[in-house]
């Protein structure tokens, strides 16, 4: 078989094939498939070129090296397991240890498939969509949950761009790609040693891209902000007006927009970089269309203090909540099925032509905070107990509770494998075990993991 | 960089050229050192995009700086490092492009808000409704762009919209690098999702030539062969002789739209002879195939000439035709006149009055049917002139045909027109009947009431005509007598006028009841209704005056019997006095004089009762009982008076007859005591005696000036007590005191009525005294 072969740091043999084998790419280098000791698996590859051109070659080595000795964050990430030796002025790969890209490949030939992993680039400029605005939601909760588990082990990202994002546009499902700049840091405001790219990265804060700062905990906050809003509005939160009028974005471009005079597109108190009607308006759309409480979130991340470093970034604990809420907001439509994010009361389908009011039957508080209850609807676990679970793989999915029609009653089934206490308004306590129903009544409470479900027909 | 030349231009097409419109596609180039730039653009064509024009300016002056500015920043290693990478440079040159033409847009739209006659021409209700809420106005602006740079390593094309784009390689093969897909045609600047909307290539290579062609050449051509070869004919033009070719095309262009698509035509091109001379030889780049192109040239203008002229001749045989045509039209729309001018003259004829109306609008009718048969003449002879242009073969003889065809068309549309002045006249006579009938009928009201009027005058004036006479015989007064006189003459004076006026409205009248003429009518209505209104005024003149007449006449006879009255209380007071003493000739004397000026105070109250502009009847009356009132009081004073006159006399004489007896008795003692009797008689006796006489004297003198006692007593100040209030007996005896000085008297205006009565009744008094 023809191809090139290396040696890797464990004393095994990588075969990079010289056929197509082209999988993604990233940021930087590509991931293809290889041989690793006989076995098929994925490869991030960096030429000699582009080693060149990234400018920090060593470094990256060193960082990589420095991975092998650590488990993986989690799922998310392209953790490597092997590298290659490095040689002066060679190549650069290294093997990866996450079987999901390799089952669900974002080749070029499999970009259609739902299950494929795309770039989050490639939903930025529409080459695909996201299923629904649930998987959407989830890709989110992911994405926090992957920063959690990198902080937990005191990972901060260097740089990233939006290729190194890669999403299941079905499930919500992301894999992180750029594990050679994920450092560690030595603690609250570290500076992993001052190395980074040649190229300023769009997703750091100003402080970070002016290279005043290194990158730490909260340009990890800043960056985890941004590409939130990137998923969310498919848009990058600092590209309005003025990164439009740029015939050409160069790194003096860059460092302006996104280091001296940063400028939030939806900022309060400057309209100079106002969204373009003809080219951001899936931006301009939804930022009418999503909740308040979620573009408020927004304008706080990327509010003046913060982008000069006077105010420390949104934690991610209050992303989780904001997207978790969000989740338990979205509701289809009875008639045409469209998704609408629920906001308050009575509300018209969005869909056009369809007339249909979303009207929730009764609803149910969390901490006063109102959900619609319609059948169907879910708990999750992250709802109740967001703290508890957060950096946990999956657990902004995992369910807690579902309502359903049982023998035509609107009831609630307990499907967490705690046992909750139902309160009936007479004020009588019973034990609601797992997958045990309660028929819901107005003013029933149901307290599950420490936190109080109240149901009511009246919204407040 | 090779040597680049560049050339842009746009005329207008035949459709716009015809409705005298504006050029909607524009082009330009713009050059540097390293790179070279052309642009094209075209502009909605519809009427809601009115200012697409300048939407296709902004469009390619935006494209040409962004280009300008990719082309300083951007090299070939960064272009075409990956794919990604130029996919991402170029979508972020076609987001500028957008955003500054949205830019200049809406800079225009702030200086040049729209007007009320642009958004008139919006056919569209759906758009003009927006644009007037001020939604989506950059739709306005509509327009697409084109847009291509050689720099020296790399040449980039980019469009949004339908423009195309040839690439003349270095062998002399035209080739279309991004064909035009249906959904392009409806690609603008102004789209949503414009920079989504884009289409780009780019190439390493740079190509001899390059064309950029909006739409409306494009369809000029039905196969790509022949749109190829014409591209190929300009560029051979374009190397041979860029100057020519440019002149060529400003004449061909237009020749091109009207013989194809219609549409406005826009072309821009660069190209470097070095390249092609370089390079690969073209197929015709010989000098035999030059000259044989030269001749095929020459044959092609004189085909297009020969093309030219038949087209000019059909155009004239078309316009004769329709000149025919529209004569004709005109020849049925005067008969139509003339038969609705009949209808009308019989609507006149039942509504009118007049005989003389009805002979008019019979005449219009005739007239109408006149004109309606010239128009039908000029018809047929537009007719025939337009047969002869489509039988003539030669330019000249079409063009004289069709000249006549369209002269009697004119003459015939003179004619209708005339004829449906004929309808409007008579429209105007039948509407103005009812109005003269109306007028008719105020002249006449406004006569009779002028004859009444006159009639109340003369009777005003007859009934104070004797009133002169009657009332000279109250009054000896001249100026009373006069003023009635003057005021009887006003009233007759009056009253002739208003017998004038009412005969002018009478005359006024018959004038208007016998004109036909509206215009007569009305003057002759207005005419009888300012003179019935003259005459209403001198009517009430002339009753004013007989008024004011009656109301003198009152007054006089009213003073009249005041004096009486006066006359008889003065008597009574005379009578009372008379009754009480001494009866002698003298006594008559004083009563004579008493009686007349009783006469006189009341003839000078009368004077002033008479000043009618002063009284009202309230204080008449008023003052009427206060002189009563006055008279009976000084009535009853001079009854006291009388008896205190009786009295003083009667002591008066049994004075005058002690002094006596104490005469005769001093004058027995004088001769004794000559000195002290005389100083004993000047100091007490006399003065017991003398006091009554000088109070009698100060009372006299008191009332010796009857100007000065009729001030009010009650004005006057302490030291003048009035008569009445200083009784004789009561007054001390004050030899030295001066009377009551007469200049200290109020002054007379102020004396109330009834004191001149009383004044009168001391005055009587006096010589008694």
């Amino acid at each position: 078989m023809d191809g090139i072969e290396i040696d890797s740091v464990k004393g095994k043999k990588i075969r990079i094939s010289e056929d197509i084998n082209f999988i993604a790419q990233p940021g930087f280098g590509t991931v293809r498939t290889a041989e690793y000791e006989g076995n098929p698996c994925l490869v991030k590859w960096f030429s000699r070129e582009e080693l060149g051109r990234i400018g920090c070659g060593r470094q990256m080595y060193e960082n990589l090296t420095a991975h092998l000795e650590q488990e993986s964050p989690g799922r998310s990430f392209l953790w490597p397991a092997d590298i290659s030796k490095m040689e002066a002025g060679g190549s650069l790969c290294y093997v990866i240890d996450n079987s999901d890209f390799l089952t669900y490949r974002a080749a070029e030939k499999e970009k259609d498939s739902p299950l494929a992993y795309r770039s989050l680039a490639d939903f930025m400029e529409r080459k695909c969509t996201f299923g629904n605005w649930l998987s959407m939601v989830n890709t989110a909760l992911c994405l926090i949950t992957a920063f959690s588990q990198l902080r937990k082990k005191n990972y901060n990202f260097l740089h990233m761009t939006e290729d190194d994002i890669f999403i299941q546009a079905k499930t919500g499902r992301i894999l992180i790609t750029n594990m050679e700049f994920a450092a560690k840091g030595k603690g609250k405001g570290a500076n992993n040693g001052g190395w980074r790219p040649a190229s300023s990265s769009r997703m750091l804060p100003p402080a970070c891209v002016m290279n005043k700062k290194a990158p730490d905990r909260q340009a990890s906050d800043y960056m985890l902000a941004a590409l939130l809003f990137e998923i969310l509005y498919l848009n990058h939160p600092l590209e309005g007006y003025r990164a439009a009028s740029r015939p050409v974005m160069d790194e003096r471009a860059k460092k302006e927009i996104y280091g001296s005079q940063p400028c939030f597109s939806y900022d309060d108190s400057n309209q100079s970089n106002r969204p373009v009607p003809g080219l951001h308006s899936y931006l301009i759309n939804f930022w009418k269309l999503y909740p308040d409480y979620v573009g408020d979130a927004f304008s706080d991340a990327f509010c003046q203090e913060v982008l000069n470093g006077e105010k420390a970034p949104i934690p991610l604990e209050r992303w989780y909540h904001i997207f978790a809420r969000m989740r338990s907001l979205i509701v289809s439509c009875p008639s045409c099925g469209a998704e609408n994010i629920w906001q308050s009361g009575d509300q018209k389908c969005r869909k056009k032509g369809c007339d249909t009011v979303l009207k929730p039957p009764m609803y149910y508080y969390i901490d006063e905070e109102c959900y619609p209850l319609f059948m169907g609807s879910t708990i999750y676990r992250c709802q109740l107990d967001p703290d508890s679970g957060l950096g946990r793989e999956d657990f902004y999915s995992e369910e807690a509770g579902r309502f359903a029609r049982i023998r035509n009653k609107p009831s609630l089934q307990n499907t967490s494998n705690q046992e909750w206490t139902v309160i009936s308004p007479d004020g009588t306590e019973l034990p609601l075990g797992f997958q045990e129903t309660v028929n819901l009544t107005d003013g029933l409470k149901v307290v599950a993991e420490g936190k109080t479900i109240t149901i009511s027909s009246k919204y407040q | 960089m090779d040597k680049y030349q560049e050339l842009s231009i746009f005329v207008c097409g035949s459709d716009h050229a015809d409705k005298q419109a504006l050029c909607e596609d524009y082009s330009a180039f713009r050059k540097d050192e390293h790179f070279s730039a052309i642009a094209v653009s075209t502009g909605g064509n519809e009427s809601q995009y009115f200012r697409s024009y300048l939407g296709a300016r902004f469009a390619v002056e935006a494209a040409l700086d962004s280009l300008t500015a990719f082309a300083s920043s951007v090299s070939k290693e960064m272009l075409f490092a990956d794919k990604r990478t130029q996919e991402r440079l170029l979508r972020q040159l076609e987001g500028s492009i957008v955003v500054n033409w949205n830019e200049k847009v809406n800079r225009h739209l702030e200086n040049y808000p729209f007007q009320k006659e642009e958004l008139d021409s919006v056919e569209s209700d759906k758009h003009r409704d927006a644009y007037q809420k001020g939604i989506q106005l950059e739709l306005a602006y509509r327009a697409n762009v084109t847009a291509v740079i050689a720099t020296d390593d790399y040449c980039l094309v980019i469009r949004d919209g339908n423009g195309e784009c040839v690439l003349v390689e270095k062998d002399g093969k035209p080739a279309d690098p991004l064909p035009v897909t249906r959904r392009e045609d409806s690609y603008t600047l102004c789209r949503p999702n414009a920079a989504r909307e884009f289409s780009h290539t780019c190439s390493d290579t740079v190509p001899a030539s390059i064309f950029l062609v909006t739409e409306g050449v494009r369809r000029c051509f039905a196969r790509q062969e022949d749109y190829h070869a014409y591209i190929q004919e300009l560029t051979q033009m374009l190397l041979k002789n860029p100057g020519d070719a440019k002149e060529y095309l400003k004449v061909d262009l237009p020749l091109l739209s009207r013989k194809g698509s219609h549409d406005d035509m826009c072309v821009a091109a660069i190209w470097s002879s070095d390249k092609l001379e370089n390079g690969p030889a073209l197929p015709w780049n010989t000098e035999v195939e030059w000259e044989r192109d030269a001749e095929w040239k020459q044959e092609l203008i004189r085909h297009r000439i020969q093309t030219d002229e038949e087209q000019k001749c059909r155009e004239m045989r078309e316009a004769a035709r329709k000149a025919a045509k529209e004569a004709l039209e005109a020849s049925k729309s005067a008969w139509k006149a003339a038969e609705k001018a009949a209808g009308k003259a019989q609507e006149v004829a039942q509504a009118a009055l007049d005989e003389n109306v009805i002979k008019e609008a019979q005449q219009t009718v005739t007239e109408a049917r006149n004109t309606a048969r010239k128009a039908d003449d000029k018809a047929q002879e537009a007719g025939s002139e337009s047969q002869k242009a489509q039988k003539a073969a030669g330019y000249g003889a079409i063009k004289a045909a069709w000249e006549a065809a369209v002269k009697a068309r004119n003459e015939a549309q003179k004619a209708a027109d005339e004829a449906w002045g004929t309808v409007q006249k008579l429209q105007g006579l039948l509407e103005k009947q009812p109005l003269c009938q109306m007028m008719r009928e105020t002249a006449q009201k406004a006569a009779e009431e002028a004859r009444i009027a006159a009639e109340d005058a003369r009777d005003a004036a007859e009934k104070v005509a004797g009133k002169p006479q009657e009332i000279a015989k109250i009054t000896k007064e001249r100026a009373q007598i006069k003023a009635v006189q003057r005021r009887v003459k006003t009233a007759q004076d009056s009253a002739q006028k208003a017998s004038d006026k009412a005969q002018e409205a009478i005359g006024a009248k018959n004038a208007a009841q016998e004109a036909a003429d509206y215009e007569i009518i009305k003057t002759s209505s207005t005419t009888a209704e300012n003179a019935a209104q003259e005459a209403k005024n001198a009517a009430k003149e002339a009753q004013d005056a007989a008024q004011e007449v009656e109301t003198i006449v009152n007054r006089i006879k009213k003073a009249s019997r005041f004096k009486k009255a006066a006359l008889a209380a003065a008597a009574v007071a005379i009578g009372f006095f008379l009754f009480g003493g001494k009866g002698d000739s003298d006594k008559k004397e004083t009563l004579s004089a008493v009686t007349t000026e009783a006469e006189s105070s009341l003839e000078d109250k009368v004077e002033t009762e008479n000043q009618p502009e002063t009284r009202d009847e309230e204080k008449e009356s008023r003052e009427r009982e206060e002189l009563e009132e006055s008279i009976r009081e000084s009535l009853r004073q001079e009854s006291v008076l009388a008896a205190s006159i009786k009295e003083s006399l009667e002591e008066e004489s049994r004075q005058e007859s002690l002094a006596e007896e104490s005469r005769q008795e001093s004058l027995a003692e004088e001769s004794r005591q000559a000195s002290l009797e005389a100083e004993e008689t000047e100091t007490e006796p006399p003065q017991t005696t003398a006091a009554p006489r000088q109070t009698t004297a100060a009372h006299r003198q008191t009332t010796a000036a009857p100007p000065q006692t009729t001030a009010a007593p009650q004005t006057a100040p302490p030291e003048t007590a009035p008569p009445e209030t200083a009784p004789p007996e009561t007054n001390p005896p004050q030899p030295e005191t001066p009377p009551a000085p007469p200049q200290t008297a109020p002054p007379e205006t102020s004396a109330p009525s009834g004191q001149s009565e009383l004044d009168a009744a001391n005055q009587l008094l006096k010589p008694l005294q």
